[in-house]
């Protein structure tokens, strides 16, 4: 299997969750599980997304900002948040310079939003909350 | 974080004897929230030995303290790959069979061959489908288990069939007492005895008479393996039962006959050629129960020829009389029983040596040759060498005349060399 690169295009249409992936983490996990992954889930991506801006700004090093997009491209697929995923994606596979993947972090950093936004449907709210104290 | 309900699906399997879900599992992941997600899911299918840890030296740090049953890696962490710790781990000989998935996101075909390469068991793909998650936990899991099972009963077996095999061993002559009857008959004797798994159904036996006389028997059980070896075990009892009958073996194959009737099951059966040989008077008198005939050869220039006896072999039919036969046993004669793995054996090209080929190898050898030589020299000529399969238990004895004075006993046994107790040659002088 490989892995599609998503282009610019693409990531716009991607739905910002992946409801069959949620499904199935909801089928397969106790709730209280489900939803203490999901409330800690914003932390952890915008930890992710700090880490892909401190490679880009701070390192200036295209090996660390693939590997932290990475990290943020396989936590977002497997926790349904697609469109993060994707951009993560594109971060890693498609940007070939730090300056191209510079040229992402603004559209990661509003994704970033819109997700947390959106998680707060199977959260209860928490996550929102979470969001707003931030 | 919640443990979650402790009822786990029926899915998780249970094999006997072993709850696979006592496993211990080593979750790798720099993520921890991967590392959160997979425990959670195996957590909740009744998993409890979980270890997490965030990198690939934390998976080899906790290798020995941990002892996983199965590891589940994810493909890219910084410090070593899911693969490099893969291989780190398949370096143990401990960890050999432990089985490793990995989590990746990015597998073609080049990229599985490197991994099953690597000693990877298998990969699970990233987004992580719990479903295919614990699908593949639960096979592997499994497969684990039956491994270690079938090792420990393979183990187990090996080590029975060991202590059965010394025990068979212990059925055959004693050293000293071949050489006992060696020098009372003023002969040289040399054997070879060699099963075609780890126990077989082929027996012999020397038993003493009077001083210038012993009686040689060589038994076949049909089969091989553990239930022809429990029938030598019967057929040795039931010949020192009727101790009576030792010099009468056309009465002693009669009677055995019909005990073996009453105890062996239908379809098996054993062939056994009994032969005094009384070195006083010269003479052989034999019996055979569908044995191979035996090999008679007089001086060094003469052609060795058959003796045979016809005999229905033994626990196949009750009432059957076995007749007495006689053949002239001088001093520079070489007599040769065998079992029928020897002309039976099949060689590389597919032939068989057949009795007739064994007299002509038998003819065209050195006429001074040793007993031991002789048998090495049938072997040979059968295509049997050291160490290759044999497809039938095979027995030799070969009792020489020709030595006069001297006696001297040779033993090729595999089993006696193991054991030290009958390696090398017995020379004695009378």
């Amino acid at each position: 299997m490989k892995t599609v690169i998503p282009t610019d295009e693409s990531i716009f249409h991607t739905p910002l969750l992946d409801s069959d992936q949620i499904d199935l983490l909801r089928e397969a996990l106790d709730p209280a599980d489900l939803r203490e992954m999901y409330v800690d889930l914003p932390q952890s991506a915008r930890d992710s997304v700090s880490r892909i801006e401190q490679a880009i700004k701070v390192a200036a090093d295209m090996d660390q900002v693939r590997q932290a997009a990475h990290v943020l491209k396989g936590v977002g697929g497997s926790f349904g948040t697609l469109r993060l995923a994707a951009v993560a994606a594109a971060i890693e596979l498609r940007a070939s310079s730090v300056a191209e993947a510079e040229g992402y972090l603004s559209m990661l950093t509003e994704v970033l939003e819109q997700t947390v936004l959106a998680l707060s449907d199977i959260t209860g709210g928490a996550s929102a909350m979470l969001q707003v104290q931030a | 974080m919640s443990n979650g309900p402790s009822t786990p699906p029926a899915a998780v399997g249970h094999m006997p004897g072993r709850d696979i879900r006592q496993a211990r599992i080593i979750i790798a992941d720099d993520e921890l929230m991967m590392c959160r997600l997979l425990s959670a899911l195996l957590r909740k299918h009744g998993f409890r030995n979980l270890l997490q840890v965030q990198s690939g030296s934390a998976v080899i740090e906790q290798l020995d303290r941990f002892q996983p049953d199965l590891l589940l890696l994810d493909m890219q962490m910084p410090d070593l790959s899911g693969l490099d710790v893969c291989k780190q781990v398949r370096a143990r000989e401990e960890f050999v069979d432990v089985p490793v998935l990995i989590q990746t996101a990015t597998v073609d075909r080049d990229d599985m061959g490197k991994l099953f390469a690597g000693g990877v068991s298998d990969f699970l793909s990233k987004p992580i489908n719990p479903a295919e998650l614990i699908a593949r936990v639960l096979v592997h899991l499994e497969r684990s288990v039956l491994l270690g099972e079938m090792r420990d009963y393979r183990e187990r077996i090996s080590r029975e069939l060991d202590a059965a095999r010394r025990l068979q061993c212990e059925l055959m002559p004693s050293a000293e007492a071949v050489q006992d009857i060696a020098y009372k008959g003023g002969i040289r004797v040399s054997s070879y005895h060699r099963s075609s798994s780890e126990i077989g159904g082929d027996i012999w036996g020397l038993l003493s008479l009077d001083r210038r006389k012993f009686a040689l028997f060589l038994a076949d059980f049909t089969g091989h393996g553990v239930n022809a070896a429990l029938n030598t075990f019967r057929l040795h009892a039931l010949i020192h039962e009727h101790k009576q009958l030792h010099d009468d073996p056309g009465r002693l194959l009669t009677r055995l006959n019909e005990a073996l009737t009453e105890l062996l099951p239908v379809g098996q059966f054993a062939t056994l050629f009994y032969v005094v040989v009384d070195c006083g008077a010269d003479e052989l008198r034999f019996a055979s129960a569908g044995a191979p005939p035996a090999i008679l050869k007089f001086g060094p220039n003469e052609p060795g020829h058959l003796i045979s006896a016809t005999g229905m072999p033994l626990g196949i039919a009750k009432g059957i009389a076995y007749d007495l036969h006689r053949a002239p046993f001088p001093p520079d004669a070489t007599l040769i029983v065998f079992s029928d793995g020897l002309p039976e054996f099949v060689d590389q090209r597919g032939v068989r040596i057949t009795e007739a080929g064994l007299l002509e190898a038998l003819n065209d050898h050195d006429p001074g040759a040793a007993p031991a030589d002789i048998v090495n020299r049938l072997c040979g000529a059968a295509g049997i060498t050291p160490g290759n399969p044999l497809q039938d238990d095979t027995t030799i004895v070969c009792l020489d005349r020709r030595a006069g004075s001297q006696a001297k006993w040779s033993c090729d046994c595999p089993q006696r060399q193991s054991t030290g107790k009958c390696d090398g040659e017995v020379e004695m002088t009378s």
